[in-house]
């Protein structure tokens, strides 16, 4: 009895704490405060790599200008990395960074590109990137990738594959359909004469050497570069062409599967006829009410210049946006970024069939939004969807098993939020997820996480608490979890502020590769750059912090160094306050408070009992 | 809430303490639930669903139309019931959400893009002024399917909205906004193209401002009692006025602004102040644009200029800005070192060259367009007449790479900068950076940028006219008045020149720049009036490549038009008059451009010569050149170099 009293006080307690407006006076009286907390630094090592517009790369003679020397490009994406072998006293290997632009440069070559550069570790977790002489005779750091006189211009290089056996392939994303629309007044791709494929060294495609294409049409590839030479080694035309944004090559080394940013996007598989040949083979397209779930795509240029429309015609599996996979367990995870508004009722779309991921997606959000199970059929979901009765504001990430070829959503974005027809208003959870982009997987001391990146399509619908700033963020997801939610996720913020996070790559069980894409202007050098940077420190820092959270009694604080963040065991409004005792920020109704911006010294935290504690910023 | 189950749980005596404990609890908690946010939480949801059963009712009227029972003035009504409901749900719905009432309810009625897409997907506009336009269309009465869908639409994303929590603060941050969104938008007919209603629509939303800030009138009352009273007082006249001034061709604008809105702005803020609630920046901390801490709409420190300078804090500087300066009238930044920025932007001619079309490199003809006063622009967050840069930075790029401005590169300019121990000195000062390495591009644009953004001027005859303190007017104040009212409601200027720029800035937020296709002639002074090949916006960003952007152009600051003649992107119109009566004829559609997408309203403006006039008067009052610096005496010495000969400002 006296137990349930307890309770029932808590809870008298709780309501009052819920509908009260703590008011926080503006400013405190700093001198009896009794408990300090300690922020330490963070264990996480964060380190500049590359900064775009800023560092210089090695050029090759292009378009009649002899080899020298630029700035390099900037819009950094995809991370590629070409490991080192074993005992190479320290060298760890060639990481390349795609350039998602399109622009004119004289030097490096016209639309987008990447950038090489040959990464070693000297003391501890600590970084350097080295000099070294390609054999084209390039010397120096950084090194483009030179297109101009191997395959042809790329263009928006976005996404891209890590192949097991170390081969690099970059995607272009970006689908233009005529000349004047690559040239852009100038600015864009200036050399728009016809492409003849085999004509470059090392160009040369069995099967498809002679043959002409537009300039434009010779975009939208998958493309294979040698991470070593900072040299493209072939458009891979029998992949097709298409919004590619990313791709993996599974252990085998024969089977490639290939994903698109597209609305409807496909899902391809190619298969090559022998292992690491991939001139050769069969592409296919992932059609899930098909006997064997994928329909074959004859290898015939003029099928392959227009693949989705082509697959989409015969009935293939359509995804809302399917950005960047990855292979965990032996099984695929891929990311489905989401689109706000769409229909598949219309066009060429309307002989698709609407991908799992989407009939996943609806039911969850069913369930949320009217409180009950969807009860339909899968098929009838699926009309729902096509009708565009799904708003997609959040996206997922997809898991496909190859030994089934089933796919279905693994984690959805969140939080879904039951739409407000009473008085009970949202509250927002800790954790934000939308729109998954870049994606990779890292084990650490045996246990294997995703690690996921957002790129926000936009901040309504819940993306973001309202008011507050814009941040796409860093997830490690627990893969041992079964049915993870959003809630699941552990946030990784060691990363500059304001940008787009992407790239994100393990290169081994310590150390992750991240670039910062178009970051404002206004944040502090080098950090207002397009730039590449490496975290170390994860294999000996625990990420693990839901144990130090289990006591509620008591209000406390603690520090995550990981993510600079305090937390607290409960959730209440807080107000933080400088030296001086002024009021510097408020929060309400949170578990956790970010103070990534603090910088080091003396600060005081106050919940809502007015209960002070003092903490030091290192 | 749990009184009734305390007390039952009470037999036992021992209890009574915590059962007297409880009840103290419960009724705190009970008092809590009388507090003004808990009311106002429970009021803005019953807006909420008041909203969407407005919805709902429209479409009721409609169908009852087309079954033949009920004529359409029904369904005209039952529309302005929705505004209404619409309009006292509005200050705080586009406070939580304004990305979502943008999208769904009440966006201006344009195609857009989809924002962060995989390629250029059109958005057909939605929500309630596509139904304003609509249902006061002169053939309303056949377009009752395309009302449906609207309205459908709207019910669709609404029934998927989560309202999310709202605090005090919130109730003064949105409140705030809602005054300038009223002032700027609102009240020039902004977003009722086809009903008129702006006033109506203001007086709904006033009431409800009222009927919610009168429950912290105690709270306000407790700790200043003369605030207290001025704010009701305030809110008071407010409602009056709007019900006893409903005309909206008469309505005065410019004593509203000076009697209801701008006070109410700086009374709200001293009561958040007052009451010790968050501010914005306790929130967020990412920079705004618009300025919290600000009293006025047209007080110089409105809008944040280091917001869009987008600059690093540290290094807006006076140094940064001197050597901004330095370089601007450097022509070293040009290949043939005979041209700089003043070239084209002469701080003696309002930083125009008063040309048409701007002087070209090497005198080979002339650029594409006109070159616009740098005044007052950086409040901006696209630049040049096609908004192809995203920043300063990026617009000065543009000009130094282009064959027929600088014609030249960041290497050689680098080269030429370090040959100067003088120029080292001055980055290294300003940059805080050791003089071997100070000099970098990025220090570059953003010295430059500091220097561009430092060039601003509110205090202009209009500016001290709009305080509001004066009483009596003379002739030509009294015209510069009935201009500006002009100008903010029949003429309808001002729903693209938004106040307090007069620029393309979007309201409230002033973090988007927008641009109109307005149908501009080639040479308004031929017969036959001809459209420029000139695609402007739509040419310009591979992005925005799309036909409804096609001749759009960014819409400039009416700030020192006086002084920033000629006029339009091509520079083809010589006077104001000439320009005038470009709009007042509907712009292109009354010359004989027909443009599918034109933005610009196609109907005349029925505006006399004499309200021509005045709204030229008005135009011309907002002359500022208080901030144009003289040019340097002379430039940095380049050591050991000819360049030295090289003239302040450039040979042409």
């Amino acid at each position: 009895m006296k137990k349930k009293i307890f309770t029932i006080i808590a809870s008298g307690l709780a309501a009052f704490t819920a509908n009260a407006q703590t008011p926080f006076p503006i400013k405190i009286d700093t001198a009896w405060s009794v408990k300090t907390i300690w922020m330490p630094k963070s264990p996480l090592k964060q380190q500049v790599l590359f900064i775009g517009g800023v560092d210089t790369v090695q050029t090759t003679a292009t378009y009649g200008n002899p080899a020298g020397k630029t700035v390099a490009k900037q819009w950094h994406d995809f991370i590629g990395f070409s490991i080192a072998p074993a005992n190479s006293n320290g060298i760890l290997g060639n990481v390349i960074v795609n350039h998602e632009m399109v622009t004119s440069d004289a030097k490096i070559g016209d639309g987008g590109g990447m950038t090489m550069f040959k990464l070693k570790r000297t003391t501890g977790d600590q970084l350097e990137v080295v000099d070294q002489t390609l054999t084209d005779g390039r010397k120096g750091k950084f090194f483009n990738v030179d297109f101009v006189n191997t395959v042809g211009e790329t263009g928006m290089n976005c996404g891209g594959i890590n192949a097991p056996n170390g081969r690099i392939w970059t995607a272009e994303e970006w689908m233009r359909s005529s000349n004047p629309q690559i040239f852009n007044n100038g600015n864009g791709i200036k050399d728009t004469s016809d492409f003849v494929i085999g004509t470059t060294t090392p160009a040369g495609f069995p099967g498809f050497n002679g043959k002409v294409l537009k300039r434009y049409q010779n975009l939208n590839w998958m493309v294979e570069i040698d991470p070593n030479n900072a040299k493209a080694i072939r458009k891979q035309y029998n992949w097709g062409r298409a919004g590619w944004e990313g791709g993996v090559v599974m252990n085998d080394n024969k089977t490639v599967y290939l994903f698109e940013d597209g609305s409807p996007g496909i899902l391809a598989k190619f298969v090559a006829t022998t292992a690491n040949d991939f001139t050769t083979g069969q592409l296919y397209v992932y059609k899930q009410d098909a006997p064997t779930k994928w329909i074959t795509i004859e290898n015939n240029l003029d099928t392959l210049l227009q693949l989705n429309t082509v697959a989409v015609r015969r009935g293939a599996s359509m995804f809302n946006r399917l950005e960047w996979g990855t292979v965990a367990n032996g099984k695929l995870y891929i990311t489905e970024t989401g689109r706000d508004a769409f229909t598949f009722n219309t066009g060429n779309a309307r002989y698709g069939v609407v991908g799992q991921g989407l009939i996943d997606g609806y039911k969850a959000r069913f369930r949320v939004l009217k409180g009950v199970n969807f009860t339909g059929t899968d098929a009838q979901a699926a009309d729902s969807v096509r009708a565009g009765k799904f708003n997609d504001y959040y996206g997922r990430v997809l898991e496909f098993d190859p030994a089934t070829n089933l796919i279905r959503s693994y984690i959805e974005g969140g939080p879904l939020a039951p739409a407000s027809s009473s008085q009970n208003r949202f509250a927002y959870p800790p954790i934000h997820f939308s729109n998954p982009d870049g994606i990779h997987n890292i084990n650490i001391d045996g246990k294997e996480y995703l690690i996921i990146q957002e790129d926000l399509n936009g901040t309504n619908w819940n993306r973001m608490p309202s008011n507050i700033n814009v941040v796409c963020e860093t997830f490690l997801l627990d893969m041992s979890i079964p049915n993870p939610t959003f809630n699941d996720l552990i946030r990784i913020t060691a990363c500059a502020p304001g940008a787009e996070i992407t790239g994100g790559i393990a290169i081994d069980e310590n150390t992750m590769l991240f670039n910062s894409q178009h970051p404002s202007t206004s944040n502090t050098f080098p950090y207002n750059n397009s730039l590449t940077y490496a975290i170390s420190g994860f294999k000996v820092q625990k990420t693990d912090v839901a144990n130090i959270l289990s006591n509620k009694d008591v209000f406390s604080v603690y520090p995550n160094p990981t993510s600079r963040e305090l937390q607290f065991n409960q959730t209440t409004d807080v107000a933080i306050y400088n030296a001086t005792g002024q009021r510097i920020k408020v929060a309400r109704e949170v578990n956790m408070i970010n103070v990534e911006d603090l910088t080091s010294g003396v600060y005081f935290i106050r919940n809502t009992e007015g209960l002070t504690q003092k903490f030091i910023v290192e | 809430m749990s009184v009734l189950l305390c007390l039952q749980s009470m037999k036992n005596k021992t209890y009574l303490i915590t059962g007297l404990l409880l009840i103290i609890l419960s009724i705190s908690a009970f008092k809590n639930s009388n507090s003004p946010i808990e009311i106002i939480r429970k009021k803005d949801a019953e807006r909420f669903e008041n909203f969407k059963q407005k919805i709902q009712f429209l479409k009721s009227e409609i169908i009852k139309f087309e079954n033949k029972t009920t004529p359409f003035k029904a369904s005209e009504t039952a529309f302005l019931e929705l505004r209404k409901a619409y309009k006292s749900w509005e200050y705080l719905a586009e406070h939580y959400d304004a990305v979502f009432i943008k999208e769904n309810i009440n966006g201006a009625p344009l195609p857009k893009l989809e924002q962060n897409s995989f390629g250029a997907n059109v958005i057909e506009p939605k929500g309630l002024q596509v139904l304003d336009e609509l249902l006061f269309d002169d053939s309303a009465e056949y377009l009752t399917k395309d009302m449906h869908f609207q309205l459908d639409y709207m019910t669709k994303q609404l029934n998927e909205l989560a309202l999310p929590e709202i605090y005090s603060r919130d109730i003064f941050i949105a409140a705030r906004i809602e005054l300038i969104r009223i002032a700027t938008t609102g009240l020039t007919g902004f977003d009722t193209p086809g009903s008129g209603n702006g006033i109506q629509d203001a007086l709904s939303v006033f009431e409800t401002m009222q009927s919610d800030l009168i429950l912290f009138q105690s709270e306000i009352e407790l700790k200043n009692k003369l605030l207290s009273d001025s704010i009701f007082e305030t809110l008071n006249k407010s409602i009056t006025y709007l019900k006893q001034n409903n005309n909206f061709e008469t309505f005065n604008r410019y004593s509203f602004l000076t009697q209801v809105i701008n006070p109410l702005f700086r009374q709200l803020l001293s009561a958040h102040l007052t009451l010790e609630l968050e501010l914005p920046s306790e929130i967020n901390n990412k920079p705004q644009a618009f300025n919290y801490l600000s009293n006025n709409l047209f007080a110089p420190d409105f809008l944040n200029a280091d917001y869009y300078i987008n600059v690093p804090k540290q290094f807006i500087n006076e140094d940064a800005k001197k050597l901004g300066q330095l370089l601007f009238f450097d022509p070293i930044l040009s290949a043939n070192n005979q041209r700089s920025c003043a070239s084209c932007h002469n701080p003696e001619k309002g930083f125009t060259d008063q040309l048409p079309k701007s002087l070209a490199y090497n005198f080979e003809g002339n650029l594409k367009r006109n070159s616009p006063t740098l005044i007052n622009c950086v409040y901006s967050d696209r630049y040049f007449h096609d908004l192809r840069a995203h920043d300063l930075t990026g617009q000065l790029e543009h000009v130094i790479t282009n064959g027929s401005e600088f014609n030249s590169n960041w290497n050689d300019i680098l080269d030429k900068l370090n040959q100067s121990s003088e120029y080292k000195t001055l980055y290294s000062k300003a940059f805080n950076l050791d003089t071997s390495n100070a000099i970098s591009i990025q220090n570059t644009q953003f010295a430059m940028s500091v220097f561009v953004g430092s060039i601003v001027g509110f205090n202009s005859k209009f500016d001290q006219l709009i305080v509001g303190s004066q009483k009596t007017f003379n002739k030509s104040e009294t015209d510069i008045i009935a201009g500006f009212n002009l100008f903010m409601g029949k003429a309808a200027c001002g729903t693209c020149h938004f106040a307090p720029v007069f620029n393309g800035s979007v309201p409230p937020f002033y973090t988007e720049s927008e641009s109109e296709v307005l149908g501009v002639s080639e040479n308004p002074h031929q017969k036959k009036q001809v459209l420029g090949a000139d695609k402007g916006r739509g040419g310009a960003l591979l992005k925005e490549q799309v036909p409804f952007y096609e001749y759009s152009f960014k819409t400039p600051t009416v700030r020192n038009i006086a002084i920033s003649k000629p006029y339009m992107h091509n520079g083809a119109y010589k006077t104001l008059n000439e320009t005038m009566t470009f709009y007042n004829n509907g712009g292109g559609a009354g010359i004989g451009i027909d443009l599918e997408f034109q933005t610009l309203g196609t109907d005349k403006l029925e505006l006399s010569k004499k309200e021509i006039k005045q709204i030229i008067a008005f135009m011309e009052s907002m002359t500022d050149t208080n901030s144009i610096s003289s040019k340097p005496l002379k430039l940095p010495v380049i050591n050991n170099s000819t360049l030295n000969t090289r003239k302040v400002g450039g040979e042409y």
